[in-house]
């Protein structure tokens, strides 16, 4: 039985959101499009299993994790902060789902994104296979995990 | 208690730096990979205690340790995998190769503070210098 469900990418999203941004108990939110203007973050797994795990979430709410996890205002954030701090959200929720996976695998450097179609085209040749939706602080917040499709 | 900060992520380096400064580390350096990291000790006094992501650009933080572990000057830093790692094999491999203590991200403030403790760096109960253990014992496996 695969341990990559809903259930699991959800509580290890919770218990991320928690350590790292001190957010406990997040809505989960209903299926729906994003607002525009999102940041977009990614990670491969690769190895036994194969894969991408995909954090996006809206601009307001990049910069508000950028400004809990470096501890300042928003009007002394960069665009590197920014794209440091979702980098690094991704690598976390990226080495916790590769535990639910068959190993062994690898994990690659975090790429961030904004705004960009490019980067989502990339996911075109990959099945979804799971997604939660959560609202943080008002904002829309998505995790999702894309797997190459078996060849049958 | 001086303290190196080894990872690529600069949001991370800053979460483990505050909470460094918690458990009263006096000087705190930091560096974005291993090379980075090698390149920092060969000047001035070696850390206390190092914190060392695994998965880095240019030199990752299993090679650090090693490195670390080859050299004299540098065999009595405490050091602490901080990564999202977590596959028992690896665990043991990073102990296996010179870590003293492994710390899985997510992880909370109690639970690095807990980490520091065991290696003999205690959080001071009044600002000032914290207790520095003469020897820290093995790590272990947690």
């Amino acid at each position: 039985m695969s341990l990559l469900t809903t259930e699991t990418v959800a509580q290890l999203t919770q218990e991320i959101w928690a350590a790292l941004l001190a957010a406990e108990g997040l809505p989960e939110l209903p299926p729906g499009e994003l607002p525009g203007n999102e940041v977009l973050a990614m990670t491969d797994i690769s190895g036994e299993w194969n894969g991408t795990v995909c954090l996006s979430c809206s601009q307001i709410a990049a910069r508000h994790a950028t400004c809990t996890m470096f501890g300042i205002p928003d009007e002394e954030l960069t665009e590197a902060d920014i794209t440091d701090a979702v980098g690094e959200l991704v690598n976390v929720v990226g080495g916790n789902i590769k535990s639910l996976v068959p190993g062994p695998s690898v994990l690659s450097l975090p790429r961030v994104s904004e705004g960009d179609e490019g980067q989502r085209l990339l996911l075109g040749h990959l099945e979804l296979a799971q997604e939660v939706r959560f609202s943080w602080m008002a904002e829309p917040v998505v995790v999702s995990v894309w797997t190459v499709p078996s060849p049958d | 208690m001086r303290a190196l900060v080894v990872d690529d992520s600069r949001a991370m380096r800053t979460i483990l730096s505050r909470i460094l400064r918690k458990a009263g580390a006096r000087e705190i350096r930091e560096a974005a990979d291993g090379q980075q990291a090698i390149e920092l000790l060969a000047v001035g006094e070696p850390p206390d205690v190092a914190l060392v992501d695994w998965n880095m650009p240019n030199m990752n933080g299993l090679d650090l340790v090693v490195a670390l572990r080859r050299k004299a000057e540098w065999r009595r830093i405490a050091i602490v995998m901080v990564t999202t790692e977590n596959e028992h094999s690896q665990v043991v491999r990073a102990l296996a190769a010179g870590a003293h203590e492994y710390l899985i991200k997510p992880f909370d403030e109690s639970a690095l503070l807990e980490k520091l403790a065991i290696l003999g760096f205690q959080m001071p109960e009044e600002p000032g210098e914290p207790e520095l253990a003469d020897n820290f014992a093995g790590g272990t496996l947690s």
